[in-house]
């Protein structure tokens, strides 16, 4: 850790959104401890999961908003005139629709306009982390992807984090706001509510059913953990720099590879078959950068963090 | 505008993306979303880079080359923003139309650069609005807010893949304009 870390979160009044999320409720603990001021925006005061117990100390201060609401945003623009940091956290990953407009659309509308309105009310912002995605890359035929490569994502939500990216660059430049830009590779461990990869086939792994991956479970992914994630996060608000940086593990697990690890670390009976569909979606992030610029360290192995991520499952 | 400053002139489709103002992130934004829609609904996509169209008469039009030709038709000084020698190819009207119109009959998917015939510089375009019209206004300078660079989009995916042709050279294209000025009674209403 860096010397006089703790100084500069104290006096920091720190804007979280996506607060109750993987990534910000563990960040939110953490901020807390370090004596920050921290606001979370979130879209349900009745569901604040594990930051629930910071609310109710006062440590932390719930403001109910839904992001993609306009009108919600006049109820909570006086509390956050104050705010002088932004760790924008939200991204809807789980209300996939049958309606691909609709999937567009909502992707825009949190991803893009919502991070646009907070900005709109949050006028002493001096720094703001954004939270984005190595979705932005798209389909790639290189071994390690770092942050020049070109971005032609393949999904709304790629398409939406990187419109975002965008949007910030350009006004973090004209009103000299410090902008980091952390694209995150699949995050996993504990609190991992998403509907991903590795909490599926947990879930099909404790409950014995079949587990089927596609070409022959040879895609080969970057998956990172999430005290990996934090600590790094949290290395970029002490330190922060303006910037785009990966995030990940910078290695490839092939599926075959999680699958297997789940199994054994749940004494699972399923069986794993391969559905023959072929579509080479290989992701490594190249993270020298984050390693050099933001210490960027992954600590857990693979077999440790998803033992972690299945005992949190059993538990919720 | 989807590039920002180019790295180097001129400019291909593979050049990096870093765009400078909000209208040009929106624009890569749609560009995007068409990709990823088309790709999955299996449809067509063509997308467009234009660079300045000019050759229309509108009154709301404050760009570089009617901007010049109004005052230089009223008399008065064109004022140009910087030293005037940065280049660009500018496209002409009906160039523009032509390339929209071999992208609907040839379907090729993926993004093209489209520009002029030519580079010109400010100061050579108000030499040749000069010339055309018969007179001899020199322009008045002023700072301009941002750096300014050269931007010379490559068109030779578009002319190999497109079909696409500019045909129309810079002096063709103010004569047009000017002709136009003049048939709606432009000049003389100035």
């Amino acid at each position: 850790m860096i010397e006089g870390m703790d100084k500069n979160f104290k006096n920091k009044i720190i804007l979280v959104t996506g607060g109750t999320g993987q990534v910000g409720s563990f960040l939110v603990e953490k901020l807390c401890k370090k004596g920050a001021k921290v606001f979370v925006i979130g879209r349900d005061k009745n569901n604040l999961k594990e930051i629930e117990y910071l609310v109710k100390l006062k440590k932390v201060i719930f403001l109910e908003c839904d992001l993609t609401n306009i009108k919600d945003f006049t109820k909570i623009s006086n509390s956050l005139k104050k705010v002088n940091f932004l760790i924008y956290l939200s991204s809807e990953l789980n209300k996939m629709k049958s309606d691909i407009i609709a999937n567009a659309n909502d992707a825009i509308d949190l991803n893009v306009k919502g991070v646009i309105h907070l900005l709109k009310i949050t006028p002493n912002i001096k720094g703001i982390i954004y939270a984005s995605s190595t979705s932005v890359y798209g389909k790639t035929n290189k071994n390690s992807i770092n942050e020049k490569n070109i971005t032609n994502p393949i999904s709304f939500y790629g398409c939406s984090k990187l419109g975002a990216e965008k949007y910030l660059d350009i006004y973090c430049k004209y009103n000299s706001i410090l902008l980091t830009i952390l694209r995150y590779s699949t995050i996993y461990g504990p609190r991992n509510r998403t509907n991903q990869i590795i909490p599926i086939l947990i879930k099909k792994a404790l409950k014995n059913e079949t587990i089927t991956l596609s070409d022959k479970g040879k895609t080969k992914r970057d998956f990172v953990y999430i005290d990996d994630v934090i600590d790094v996060t949290m290395n970029s608000i002490n330190n922060y720099q303006n910037g785009i940086f990966n995030i990940g593990s910078g290695k490839g697990i092939t599926m075959y590879k999680i699958a297997k690890t789940i199994l054994k670390l749940t004494n699972s009976k399923s069986e794993i078959i391969f559905d023959g569909v072929s579509n080479k979606l290989n992701f490594v992030a190249n993270i020298e950068k984050a390693k050099k610029n933001l210490n960027l360290r992954c600590k857990t192995n693979i077999d440790k963090g998803i033992l972690n991520e299945i005992k949190w499952h059993k538990l919720n | 505008m989807v590039y920002g400053t180019p790295k180097k002139n001129p400019v291909l489709e593979s050049h990096f993306t870093n765009p400078e103002n909000t209208y040009a992130a929106s624009k890569l934004l749609t560009e995007k979303i068409l990709r990823v829609y088309s790709e999955k609904m299996k449809i067509n996509f063509t997308i467009l880079r234009f660079m300045g169209i000019y050759g229309i008469v509108s009154p709301y039009i404050k760009q570089a080359i009617p901007s010049f030709i109004e005052k230089i038709m009223k008399n008065e000084n064109p004022v140009i923003f910087g030293s005037g020698k940065v280049k660009r190819n500018h496209i002409y009207i009906d160039d523009a139309i032509d390339a929209i119109i071999t992208s609907i009959k040839n379907k090729k998917n993926g993004e093209y650069n489209i520009g002029g015939f030519d580079s010109p510089t400010n100061l050579e375009i108000i030499k040749i609005i000069n010339k055309s019209l018969d007179m001899k206004i020199k322009p008045n300078f002023k700072n301009s807010e941002n750096k300014e660079h050269s931007f010379i989009a490559n068109i030779e995916k578009a002319r190999s893949i497109l079909q696409f042709n500019p045909k129309i050279s810079i002096e063709q294209g103010i004569d047009k304009t000017i002709q136009k000025y003049n048939d709606r009674g432009y000049g003389q209403k100035f």
